[in-house]
Protein backbone atom coordinates (compact mmCIF):
# COMPACT_ATOMS: atom_id res chain seq x y z
CA UNK A 1 0.00 0.00 0.00
CA UNK A 2 1.07 3.29 -0.63
CA UNK A 3 0.19 6.65 0.91
CA UNK A 4 -2.33 8.84 -0.97
CA UNK A 5 -0.49 11.99 -2.26
CA UNK A 6 -1.02 14.65 -0.44
CA UNK A 7 -2.07 17.61 -2.08
CA UNK A 8 -0.34 20.55 -1.74
CA UNK A 9 -1.66 24.00 -1.49
CA UNK A 10 -2.27 26.11 -4.43
CA UNK A 11 1.25 28.18 -4.90
CA UNK A 12 0.53 32.13 -6.55
CA UNK A 13 3.31 32.70 -8.36
CA UNK A 14 5.95 35.55 -7.32
CA UNK A 15 4.90 33.96 -3.34
CA UNK A 16 2.05 36.39 -3.41
CA UNK A 17 -1.00 35.39 -0.43
CA UNK A 18 -3.57 34.02 -1.76
CA UNK A 19 -6.44 36.05 -2.51
CA UNK A 20 -10.13 36.27 -0.17
CA UNK A 21 -12.69 34.61 -1.09
CA UNK A 22 -15.19 36.75 -2.72
CA UNK A 23 -18.68 36.84 -0.51
CA UNK A 24 -21.58 34.38 -1.82
CA UNK A 25 -23.92 36.67 -3.38
CA UNK A 26 -27.08 36.90 -1.11
CA UNK A 27 -30.31 35.22 -2.94
CA UNK A 28 -32.81 36.79 -3.45
CA UNK A 29 -36.00 36.12 -1.20
CA UNK A 30 -38.45 33.63 -2.50
CA UNK A 31 -41.18 36.23 -2.04
CA UNK A 32 -40.73 40.03 -1.38
CA UNK A 33 -41.08 41.61 2.33
CA UNK A 34 -44.23 42.89 2.66
CA UNK A 35 -43.83 46.73 2.42
CA UNK A 36 -44.92 48.55 5.63
CA UNK A 37 -48.43 50.03 5.76
CA UNK A 38 -48.22 54.00 5.88
CA UNK A 39 -50.99 54.70 8.50
CA UNK A 40 -53.92 56.70 7.42
CA UNK A 41 -53.59 60.49 7.88
CA UNK A 42 -56.04 61.23 11.10
CA UNK A 43 -59.21 62.58 10.56
CA UNK A 44 -60.48 66.33 12.11
CA UNK A 45 -61.92 64.67 15.31
CA UNK A 46 -59.07 62.56 16.09
CA UNK A 47 -57.26 65.76 15.43
CA UNK A 48 -59.98 67.46 17.91
CA UNK A 49 -59.39 64.66 20.59
CA UNK A 50 -56.00 64.59 20.61
CA UNK A 51 -55.64 68.23 20.82
CA UNK A 52 -57.95 68.01 23.45
CA UNK A 53 -55.99 65.08 25.13
CA UNK A 54 -53.11 67.41 25.29
CA UNK A 55 -54.32 70.39 26.70
CA UNK A 56 -56.14 68.42 29.32
CA UNK A 57 -52.61 67.00 30.00
CA UNK A 58 -51.05 70.68 30.00
CA UNK A 59 -53.54 71.77 32.56
CA UNK A 60 -53.32 68.45 34.73
CA UNK A 61 -49.44 68.64 34.93
CA UNK A 62 -49.40 72.24 35.65
CA UNK A 63 -51.91 71.69 38.37
CA UNK A 64 -49.29 69.29 39.96
CA UNK A 65 -46.40 71.04 39.59
CA UNK A 66 -47.47 73.86 41.12
CA UNK A 67 -49.58 72.69 44.00
CA UNK A 68 -46.47 70.28 44.87
CA UNK A 69 -43.53 71.34 43.51
CA UNK A 70 -43.84 75.64 42.78
CA UNK A 71 -45.95 76.61 45.38
CA UNK A 72 -43.31 76.16 47.33
CA UNK A 73 -40.88 78.32 45.60
CA UNK A 74 -43.73 81.01 45.54
CA UNK A 75 -44.32 80.47 49.23
CA UNK A 76 -40.29 81.15 49.58
CA UNK A 77 -40.57 84.48 47.33
CA UNK A 78 -43.43 85.61 49.35
CA UNK A 79 -41.90 85.49 52.84
CA UNK A 80 -38.88 87.41 51.86
CA UNK A 81 -40.76 90.08 50.16
CA UNK A 82 -43.16 90.09 53.38
CA UNK A 83 -40.25 89.82 56.16
CA UNK A 84 -38.56 92.92 54.57
CA UNK A 85 -41.94 94.74 54.49
CA UNK A 86 -42.84 94.27 58.01
CA UNK A 87 -39.45 94.77 59.16
CA UNK A 88 -39.44 98.56 57.28
CA UNK A 89 -42.84 99.13 59.39
CA UNK A 90 -41.28 97.77 62.53
CA UNK A 91 -38.51 100.08 62.16
CA UNK A 92 -40.90 102.76 61.11
CA UNK A 93 -43.56 101.98 64.24
CA UNK A 94 -46.17 101.96 61.34
CA UNK A 95 -47.09 98.25 61.65
CA UNK A 96 -50.63 97.16 61.60
CA UNK A 97 -52.25 97.26 65.15
CA UNK A 98 -56.04 97.28 63.88
CA UNK A 99 -57.77 96.01 60.76
CA UNK A 100 -56.36 99.27 59.38
CA UNK A 101 -53.20 101.53 58.40
CA UNK A 102 -51.92 103.93 60.27
CA UNK A 103 -53.41 106.11 56.75
CA UNK A 104 -56.79 105.05 57.76
CA UNK A 105 -56.64 102.53 55.00
CA UNK A 106 -58.62 99.14 55.37
CA UNK A 107 -55.86 96.26 55.18
CA UNK A 108 -55.45 94.42 52.01
CA UNK A 109 -55.57 90.22 52.08
CA UNK A 110 -51.88 89.69 51.91
CA UNK A 111 -50.40 92.65 54.03
CA UNK A 112 -48.06 91.56 56.79
CA UNK A 113 -49.48 91.93 60.39
CA UNK A 114 -46.92 89.80 62.27
CA UNK A 115 -44.44 87.14 62.57
CA UNK A 116 -44.94 84.13 64.26
CA UNK A 117 -42.30 81.87 66.14
CA UNK A 118 -42.75 77.90 66.76
CA UNK A 119 -38.72 76.94 67.88
CA UNK A 120 -40.30 73.41 68.10
CA UNK A 121 -41.00 72.77 64.89
CA UNK A 122 -38.91 75.36 62.81
CA UNK A 123 -41.71 77.96 62.17
CA UNK A 124 -40.59 81.32 61.84
CA UNK A 125 -43.29 82.80 59.54
CA UNK A 126 -44.54 86.01 58.54
CA UNK A 127 -48.53 86.30 59.23
CA UNK A 128 -50.54 88.09 56.68
CA UNK A 129 -53.83 89.85 56.86
CA UNK A 130 -56.89 87.92 56.11
CA UNK A 131 -57.45 84.08 55.54
CA UNK A 132 -58.34 83.42 51.58
CA UNK A 133 -57.09 80.73 49.67
CA UNK A 134 -54.90 83.90 47.96
CA UNK A 135 -53.71 85.09 50.99
CA UNK A 136 -52.45 81.44 52.79
CA UNK A 137 -50.82 80.64 49.80
CA UNK A 138 -48.51 83.63 50.94
CA UNK A 139 -48.22 82.33 54.55
CA UNK A 140 -50.29 82.18 57.47
CA UNK A 141 -52.93 84.09 57.47
CA UNK A 142 -55.01 86.37 60.65
CA UNK A 143 -58.74 85.85 60.36
CA UNK A 144 -60.08 89.38 60.04
CA UNK A 145 -62.89 88.73 62.75
CA UNK A 146 -60.41 88.65 65.27
CA UNK A 147 -58.00 90.38 66.84
CA UNK A 148 -54.69 90.59 66.33
CA UNK A 149 -51.94 88.14 68.58
CA UNK A 150 -51.48 90.02 72.14
CA UNK A 151 -54.53 91.62 72.04
CA UNK A 152 -57.16 91.21 74.63
CA UNK A 153 -59.20 89.06 73.53
CA UNK A 154 -59.16 85.46 70.72
CA UNK A 155 -56.80 85.86 67.94
CA UNK A 156 -56.75 83.25 65.27
CA UNK A 157 -54.24 82.85 62.82
CA UNK A 158 -54.81 80.46 59.80
CA UNK A 159 -51.94 77.80 58.27
CA UNK A 160 -51.96 75.59 55.40
CA UNK A 161 -50.78 71.54 55.64
CA UNK A 162 -49.18 71.35 52.85
CA UNK A 163 -48.82 73.29 49.71
CA UNK A 164 -47.25 76.39 49.92
CA UNK A 165 -44.74 76.01 52.17
CA UNK A 166 -47.19 74.16 54.39
CA UNK A 167 -46.17 76.03 57.89
CA UNK A 168 -48.92 74.76 59.96
CA UNK A 169 -48.40 71.27 58.86
CA UNK A 170 -46.74 70.27 62.55
CA UNK A 171 -48.61 72.02 64.89
CA UNK A 172 -50.10 68.69 66.20
CA UNK A 173 -46.94 67.75 67.58
CA UNK A 174 -47.01 70.70 70.04
CA UNK A 175 -46.80 69.70 73.67
CA UNK A 176 -48.46 71.40 76.08
CA UNK A 177 -46.33 74.00 77.78
CA UNK A 178 -44.52 74.60 74.19
CA UNK A 179 -43.57 78.14 73.75
CA UNK A 180 -45.09 80.58 70.43
CA UNK A 181 -43.59 84.10 70.00
CA UNK A 182 -45.79 86.32 67.78
CA UNK A 183 -44.19 90.23 67.12
CA UNK A 184 -46.36 92.85 66.07
CA UNK A 185 -46.77 96.28 65.99
CA UNK A 186 -47.58 96.34 69.68
CA UNK A 187 -43.99 94.00 70.41
CA UNK A 188 -43.59 90.57 71.31
CA UNK A 189 -46.28 88.80 72.41
CA UNK A 190 -45.51 85.45 74.02
CA UNK A 191 -47.89 82.03 74.05
CA UNK A 192 -47.95 78.75 75.89
CA UNK A 193 -49.39 76.00 74.24
CA UNK A 194 -52.32 74.74 75.71
CA UNK A 195 -53.53 71.66 73.97
CA UNK A 196 -55.14 70.19 70.55
CA UNK A 197 -58.46 70.37 69.76
CA UNK A 198 -60.55 68.79 67.10
CA UNK A 199 -64.02 69.06 65.69
CA UNK A 200 -66.46 68.35 68.46
CA UNK A 201 -64.63 69.25 71.80
CA UNK A 202 -64.84 72.15 73.67
CA UNK A 203 -63.04 75.61 73.72
CA UNK A 204 -60.47 75.80 76.84
CA UNK A 205 -61.72 76.89 79.93
CA UNK A 206 -59.31 80.16 79.82
CA UNK A 207 -60.36 82.91 80.92
CA UNK A 208 -57.39 85.15 79.00
CA UNK A 209 -56.24 86.18 76.14
CA UNK A 210 -55.78 83.08 73.75
CA UNK A 211 -54.42 82.31 70.54
CA UNK A 212 -55.75 79.89 68.26
CA UNK A 213 -53.73 78.22 65.56
CA UNK A 214 -55.90 75.85 62.53
CA UNK A 215 -55.10 74.10 59.68
CA UNK A 216 -56.30 70.89 57.84
CA UNK A 217 -56.50 67.69 59.41
CA UNK A 218 -55.72 64.45 57.48
CA UNK A 219 -53.54 62.96 55.15
CA UNK A 220 -51.39 65.94 52.70
CA UNK A 221 -53.78 67.57 49.82
CA UNK A 222 -56.60 65.61 51.27
CA UNK A 223 -58.64 67.53 54.35
CA UNK A 224 -60.75 65.28 56.37
CA UNK A 225 -61.60 68.35 58.65
CA UNK A 226 -59.88 71.24 60.89
CA UNK A 227 -57.42 70.63 63.79
CA UNK A 228 -56.69 73.71 65.87
CA UNK A 229 -54.28 74.67 68.91
CA UNK A 230 -54.86 77.00 71.58
CA UNK A 231 -52.78 78.19 73.31
CA UNK A 232 -52.77 81.11 76.25
CA UNK A 233 -51.04 84.58 76.12
CA UNK A 234 -48.15 84.67 79.08
CA UNK A 235 -47.17 88.10 78.52
CA UNK A 236 -49.61 91.52 79.23
CA UNK A 237 -52.25 91.91 76.86
CA UNK A 238 -52.57 94.28 74.54
CA UNK A 239 -55.05 97.01 74.04
CA UNK A 240 -57.06 95.74 70.24
CA UNK A 241 -57.23 97.63 67.60
CA UNK A 242 -60.53 98.90 65.56
CA UNK A 243 -61.84 96.25 63.43
CA UNK A 244 -64.62 96.06 61.07
CA UNK A 245 -65.09 92.60 59.73
CA UNK A 246 -66.99 90.60 62.28
CA UNK A 247 -67.96 87.05 62.33
CA UNK A 248 -71.14 87.68 60.75
CA UNK A 249 -69.64 89.60 58.31
CA UNK A 250 -66.56 87.45 56.89
CA UNK A 251 -66.31 86.34 53.76
CA UNK A 252 -67.28 82.98 53.19
CA UNK A 253 -63.89 82.44 51.38
CA UNK A 254 -62.13 83.60 55.05
CA UNK A 255 -63.59 80.65 56.76
CA UNK A 256 -62.14 77.32 57.40
CA UNK A 257 -61.64 74.94 54.09
CA UNK A 258 -63.53 77.50 51.90
CA UNK A 259 -62.39 77.95 48.36
CA UNK A 260 -61.85 81.06 46.67
CA UNK A 261 -63.95 81.81 43.94
CA UNK A 262 -63.73 85.80 43.68
CA UNK A 263 -60.67 85.01 41.20
CA UNK A 264 -62.69 82.76 38.51
CA UNK A 265 -62.85 84.85 35.73
CA UNK A 266 -58.72 85.14 36.34
CA UNK A 267 -58.99 80.97 35.35
CA UNK A 268 -61.48 81.87 32.11
CA UNK A 269 -58.68 84.27 31.15
CA UNK A 270 -56.30 81.91 31.57
CA UNK A 271 -57.78 78.92 29.79
CA UNK A 272 -58.56 81.11 27.12
CA UNK A 273 -54.54 82.33 26.38
CA UNK A 274 -54.07 78.47 26.68
CA UNK A 275 -56.29 77.69 24.05
CA UNK A 276 -54.78 80.45 21.85
CA UNK A 277 -51.76 78.85 22.40
CA UNK A 278 -52.58 75.29 21.69
CA UNK A 279 -54.07 76.50 18.12
CA UNK A 280 -51.07 78.57 17.66
CA UNK A 281 -49.53 75.60 18.34
CA UNK A 282 -51.32 72.88 16.21
CA UNK A 283 -51.16 75.92 13.28
CA UNK A 284 -47.51 75.72 13.68
CA UNK A 285 -46.68 72.13 13.80
CA UNK A 286 -48.48 71.62 10.43
CA UNK A 287 -46.62 74.79 8.67
CA UNK A 288 -43.49 75.04 10.47
CA UNK A 289 -42.59 71.56 11.77
CA UNK A 290 -41.51 69.51 14.62
CA UNK A 291 -38.49 71.61 15.78
CA UNK A 292 -39.47 75.10 15.31
CA UNK A 293 -43.19 74.51 16.96
CA UNK A 294 -41.11 72.39 20.13
CA UNK A 295 -38.79 75.79 20.49
CA UNK A 296 -41.49 78.12 20.22
CA UNK A 297 -44.50 76.50 21.89
CA UNK A 298 -43.37 74.85 24.74
CA UNK A 299 -42.63 77.67 27.17
CA UNK A 300 -45.67 79.16 26.08
CA UNK A 301 -47.49 75.98 26.89
CA UNK A 302 -45.96 75.61 29.91
CA UNK A 303 -46.46 79.69 31.07
CA UNK A 304 -50.54 78.62 30.17
CA UNK A 305 -50.51 75.90 32.23
CA UNK A 306 -48.98 77.07 35.36
CA UNK A 307 -51.08 80.35 34.77
CA UNK A 308 -54.64 77.66 34.55
CA UNK A 309 -53.27 76.07 37.40
CA UNK A 310 -52.29 79.02 39.69
CA UNK A 311 -55.76 80.03 39.58
CA UNK A 312 -57.68 76.33 40.05
CA UNK A 313 -55.51 76.23 43.01
CA UNK A 314 -57.36 78.97 44.77
CA UNK A 315 -60.93 76.99 44.09
CA UNK A 316 -59.08 73.94 46.64
CA UNK A 317 -59.65 74.06 50.00
CA UNK A 318 -57.66 76.98 51.72
CA UNK A 319 -56.02 74.87 54.08
CA UNK A 320 -54.31 72.18 52.11
CA UNK B 1 -54.81 76.81 -2.86
CA UNK B 2 -57.41 76.20 -0.30
CA UNK B 3 -54.73 74.77 2.26
CA UNK B 4 -53.18 78.71 2.38
CA UNK B 5 -56.24 80.14 3.24
CA UNK B 6 -57.59 77.77 5.25
CA UNK B 7 -54.54 77.98 6.93
CA UNK B 8 -54.02 81.75 7.30
CA UNK B 9 -58.03 82.09 8.32
CA UNK B 10 -57.34 79.33 11.30
CA UNK B 11 -54.02 82.18 11.98
CA UNK B 12 -56.62 84.97 12.13
CA UNK B 13 -58.90 83.30 14.33
CA UNK B 14 -55.92 82.31 16.69
CA UNK B 15 -54.81 85.74 17.24
CA UNK B 16 -58.02 87.35 17.67
CA UNK B 17 -58.67 84.69 20.23
CA UNK B 18 -55.66 85.10 21.52
CA UNK B 19 -55.77 89.49 21.76
CA UNK B 20 -59.24 89.33 23.07
CA UNK B 21 -57.90 87.21 25.91
CA UNK B 22 -54.77 89.38 26.58
CA UNK B 23 -57.08 92.85 25.85
CA UNK B 24 -59.55 92.05 28.15
CA UNK B 25 -56.86 90.27 30.96
CA UNK B 26 -55.10 93.64 30.76
CA UNK B 27 -58.55 95.48 31.13
CA UNK B 28 -60.17 93.87 33.90
CA UNK B 29 -57.01 93.53 36.41
CA UNK B 30 -57.67 96.94 37.83
CA UNK B 31 -61.04 97.02 38.20
CA UNK B 32 -60.12 93.96 39.81
CA UNK B 33 -57.76 95.14 42.43
CA UNK B 34 -59.90 97.92 43.00
CA UNK B 35 -61.53 95.95 45.87
CA UNK B 36 -58.49 93.98 46.47
CA UNK B 37 -55.32 95.67 45.43
CA UNK B 38 -52.99 97.33 47.50
CA UNK B 39 -54.35 100.58 47.78
CA UNK B 40 -57.60 98.93 49.51
CA UNK B 41 -60.78 100.62 50.54
CA UNK B 42 -61.10 103.54 52.51
CA UNK B 43 -61.66 102.77 56.01
CA UNK B 44 -64.89 104.15 57.14
CA UNK B 45 -64.72 105.04 61.11
CA UNK B 46 -66.65 102.89 63.15
CA UNK B 47 -64.90 103.38 66.36
CA UNK B 48 -65.54 101.00 69.05
CA UNK B 49 -64.49 102.20 71.87
CA UNK B 50 -64.14 106.34 71.35
CA UNK B 51 -60.60 106.17 72.96
CA UNK B 52 -58.87 103.58 70.66
CA UNK B 53 -56.97 104.41 68.08
CA UNK B 54 -56.03 102.86 65.53
CA UNK B 55 -53.32 105.35 64.40
CA UNK B 56 -50.00 103.03 65.28
CA UNK B 57 -48.13 104.50 68.18
CA UNK B 58 -46.09 101.68 68.47
CA UNK B 59 -42.45 102.26 68.62
CA UNK B 60 -40.93 99.25 67.53
CA UNK B 61 -37.35 98.47 67.25
CA UNK B 62 -34.96 97.78 63.95
CA UNK B 63 -34.15 94.61 65.76
CA UNK B 64 -37.47 93.13 65.25
CA UNK B 65 -38.14 93.52 69.26
CA UNK B 66 -40.54 96.42 69.15
CA UNK B 67 -41.12 98.07 72.36
CA UNK B 68 -44.70 97.01 73.56
CA UNK B 69 -46.56 100.41 74.37
CA UNK B 70 -49.51 99.37 71.93
CA UNK B 71 -51.36 100.77 68.97
CA UNK B 72 -54.25 101.60 70.51
CA UNK B 73 -55.01 103.22 74.17
CA UNK B 74 -57.81 101.62 75.59
CA UNK B 75 -59.45 98.66 75.28
CA UNK B 76 -61.81 97.63 72.75
CA UNK B 77 -64.91 95.18 72.97
CA UNK B 78 -63.59 91.90 73.45
CA UNK B 79 -63.76 89.34 70.30
CA UNK B 80 -65.01 86.05 71.08
CA UNK B 81 -63.66 83.16 69.12
CA UNK B 82 -65.32 82.22 65.72
CA UNK B 83 -67.71 79.51 66.17
CA UNK B 84 -65.93 75.87 64.48
CA UNK B 85 -67.38 74.91 61.27
CA UNK B 86 -68.56 71.49 61.00
CA UNK B 87 -65.60 70.24 59.11
CA UNK B 88 -64.84 67.10 61.27
CA UNK B 89 -68.81 66.17 61.38
CA UNK B 90 -70.71 66.10 64.23
CA UNK B 91 -69.41 63.16 65.61
CA UNK B 92 -69.77 62.05 69.38
CA UNK B 93 -68.51 64.44 72.08
CA UNK B 94 -65.52 64.54 73.38
CA UNK B 95 -64.85 66.40 76.11
CA UNK B 96 -62.29 67.07 78.59
CA UNK B 97 -63.89 69.86 80.53
CA UNK B 98 -60.25 72.26 80.07
CA UNK B 99 -58.89 70.01 83.17
CA UNK B 100 -57.09 68.00 80.66
CA UNK B 101 -55.07 69.07 77.23
CA UNK B 102 -53.69 66.44 75.03
CA UNK B 103 -51.35 67.08 71.85
CA UNK B 104 -51.86 65.44 68.37
CA UNK B 105 -49.88 62.40 67.35
CA UNK B 106 -46.64 62.41 66.39
CA UNK B 107 -44.77 58.72 65.24
CA UNK B 108 -41.22 57.38 64.55
CA UNK B 109 -40.68 54.25 62.31
CA UNK B 110 -38.22 52.04 63.33
CA UNK B 111 -37.24 50.08 60.44
CA UNK B 112 -36.23 46.24 60.19
CA UNK B 113 -35.11 43.73 57.79
CA UNK B 114 -37.64 40.93 58.58
CA UNK B 115 -40.20 42.48 55.80
CA UNK B 116 -42.78 41.18 58.50
CA UNK B 117 -40.91 43.96 61.44
CA UNK B 118 -41.33 47.31 61.71
CA UNK B 119 -42.12 48.85 64.61
CA UNK B 120 -44.31 52.37 64.23
CA UNK B 121 -44.01 54.42 67.83
CA UNK B 122 -46.41 56.63 68.65
CA UNK B 123 -46.54 59.59 71.12
CA UNK B 124 -48.44 62.55 72.27
CA UNK B 125 -48.48 64.67 75.61
CA UNK B 126 -50.94 65.35 77.88
CA UNK B 127 -50.60 68.26 80.77
CA UNK B 128 -53.03 68.38 84.03
CA UNK B 129 -54.46 71.24 84.79
CA UNK B 130 -56.83 70.36 87.50
CA UNK B 131 -56.14 70.55 91.18
CA UNK B 132 -55.67 66.91 92.11
CA UNK B 133 -53.36 63.94 91.03
CA UNK B 134 -55.75 62.71 87.62
CA UNK B 135 -55.30 58.62 86.67
CA UNK B 136 -56.29 58.01 82.88
CA UNK B 137 -55.55 55.81 79.98
CA UNK B 138 -54.61 55.96 76.37
CA UNK B 139 -54.88 53.00 73.61
CA UNK B 140 -53.02 53.08 70.64
CA UNK B 141 -53.52 51.43 67.39
CA UNK B 142 -52.91 51.65 63.66
CA UNK B 143 -55.31 50.92 60.67
CA UNK B 144 -54.18 50.60 56.64
CA UNK B 145 -56.01 52.71 54.36
CA UNK B 146 -58.77 50.48 54.22
CA UNK B 147 -59.67 50.56 57.62
CA UNK B 148 -58.21 47.17 58.58
CA UNK B 149 -56.27 47.06 61.80
CA UNK B 150 -52.32 46.48 62.01
CA UNK B 151 -50.29 44.65 64.52
CA UNK B 152 -51.96 44.79 68.43
CA UNK B 153 -53.64 47.60 69.57
CA UNK B 154 -51.40 48.98 72.89
CA UNK B 155 -53.18 50.16 76.41
CA UNK B 156 -51.00 52.44 78.21
CA UNK B 157 -52.08 53.50 81.71
CA UNK B 158 -51.29 57.30 82.59
CA UNK B 159 -51.62 56.91 86.26
CA UNK B 160 -50.85 59.74 88.82
CA UNK B 161 -50.00 62.93 86.69
CA UNK B 162 -49.74 65.42 89.49
CA UNK B 163 -51.38 68.94 88.91
CA UNK B 164 -49.09 71.32 86.37
CA UNK B 165 -47.26 67.95 85.21
CA UNK B 166 -46.98 67.49 81.46
CA UNK B 167 -45.99 64.00 80.66
CA UNK B 168 -45.22 62.52 77.34
CA UNK B 169 -47.34 59.07 76.63
CA UNK B 170 -45.53 56.56 73.68
CA UNK B 171 -46.47 53.18 72.45
CA UNK B 172 -44.49 50.76 69.77
CA UNK B 173 -46.69 48.79 67.73
CA UNK B 174 -44.82 46.42 65.41
CA UNK B 175 -45.76 44.53 62.57
CA UNK B 176 -46.22 47.48 60.43
CA UNK B 177 -42.89 47.11 57.43
CA UNK B 178 -45.55 45.25 54.78
CA UNK B 179 -47.66 48.66 55.00
CA UNK B 180 -46.10 52.20 53.72
CA UNK B 181 -49.45 54.08 54.37
CA UNK B 182 -50.81 53.64 57.70
CA UNK B 183 -52.99 55.84 60.20
CA UNK B 184 -51.90 56.03 64.03
CA UNK B 185 -54.78 56.57 66.21
CA UNK B 186 -55.14 57.39 69.90
CA UNK B 187 -58.03 57.01 72.24
CA UNK B 188 -57.20 59.10 75.51
CA UNK B 189 -59.94 58.23 78.57
CA UNK B 190 -60.20 60.20 81.37
CA UNK B 191 -61.77 59.46 84.49
CA UNK B 192 -65.63 60.30 84.11
CA UNK B 193 -66.10 62.59 86.25
CA UNK B 194 -63.68 65.27 87.64
CA UNK B 195 -64.21 67.63 90.32
CA UNK B 196 -67.79 67.33 89.30
CA UNK B 197 -67.47 67.87 85.40
CA UNK B 198 -68.06 65.24 83.42
CA UNK B 199 -65.72 64.29 80.70
CA UNK B 200 -65.51 62.24 77.60
CA UNK B 201 -62.85 60.33 75.67
CA UNK B 202 -61.21 62.53 72.96
CA UNK B 203 -59.79 60.75 69.93
CA UNK B 204 -56.40 61.82 67.96
CA UNK B 205 -54.76 60.09 64.78
CA UNK B 206 -52.02 61.07 62.63
CA UNK B 207 -50.77 59.93 59.08
CA UNK B 208 -47.79 57.78 59.32
CA UNK B 209 -45.44 56.94 55.99
CA UNK B 210 -42.58 55.07 55.43
CA UNK B 211 -40.64 52.41 52.68
CA UNK B 212 -42.32 49.22 53.08
CA UNK B 213 -40.93 46.14 51.82
CA UNK B 214 -43.87 45.64 49.15
CA UNK B 215 -43.44 49.40 47.71
CA UNK B 216 -39.30 49.08 47.35
CA UNK B 217 -40.05 45.84 45.86
CA UNK B 218 -41.94 46.90 43.18
CA UNK B 219 -40.10 49.65 42.77
CA UNK B 220 -37.55 47.39 41.92
CA UNK B 221 -39.33 45.12 39.87
CA UNK B 222 -40.71 48.36 37.58
CA UNK B 223 -37.12 49.09 37.23
CA UNK B 224 -36.29 45.90 36.01
CA UNK B 225 -38.31 45.98 33.82
CA UNK B 226 -37.73 49.30 31.97
CA UNK B 227 -34.39 48.08 31.79
CA UNK B 228 -35.27 44.89 30.32
CA UNK B 229 -37.30 46.77 27.17
CA UNK B 230 -35.32 49.94 26.73
CA UNK B 231 -31.92 47.23 26.45
CA UNK B 232 -33.54 44.09 25.09
CA UNK B 233 -36.61 45.10 22.93
CA UNK B 234 -35.80 48.96 22.06
CA UNK B 235 -32.19 48.57 21.15
CA UNK B 236 -32.93 44.90 19.81
CA UNK B 237 -30.04 43.55 21.65
CA UNK B 238 -29.65 39.39 22.80
CA UNK B 239 -31.01 38.51 26.06
CA UNK B 240 -27.88 36.37 26.95
CA UNK B 241 -25.85 39.76 26.33
CA UNK B 242 -26.96 41.27 28.74
CA UNK B 243 -25.31 38.95 31.49
CA UNK B 244 -22.36 38.52 29.74
CA UNK B 245 -22.82 35.43 27.94
CA UNK B 246 -20.80 34.62 24.65
CA UNK B 247 -22.04 33.97 21.29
Amino acid sequence: MTAPARRLPAVVENGAPPAPRAPRPLKPPRRPPRAAAAPPPPTPRQLLLRSSLALLAVVLFGVLADLIVLSQLQHTIAQQELRATLAEELAAGTAPVSEGTVDNVLLSDGDPVARIEIPAIGVNEIVVEGTSSGALAKGPGHRRDTVLPGQAGVSVLMGRAAAYGGPFGRIQELPPGEAISVITGQGEQLYRVLGVRYAGESTPAVSGTRLVLETARGPAYMPTGVVRVDAELVSPAQPAGARLTTNATLSPQDRELASDTSTVWGLVFALQFLIAAELAAVYSLRRFGWAKTWVVFAPVLLLGGLLVADQAIRLLPNLI
Amino acid sequence: MSTPSRARRILILAAAVAATAVTAAVGVSPAAQADGGSDGTKLVVTVIDSSASPTGTATPTATGSPTATGGATSTASSTSEPTPTATGGPGPRNDLGGLLYVSGLSWVYHPSINPFGGALELRFSVRNVYTKAVDASARFWVTQLFGGTVGQSVDVAVTGLKPGESRTVSAVIDGVALWGLVVGHLTFTPPPTLGGTALAPVNRDVLAWFLSWPFLGGVGGAGGIFLWWLLVVRRGLRPGALFGARP
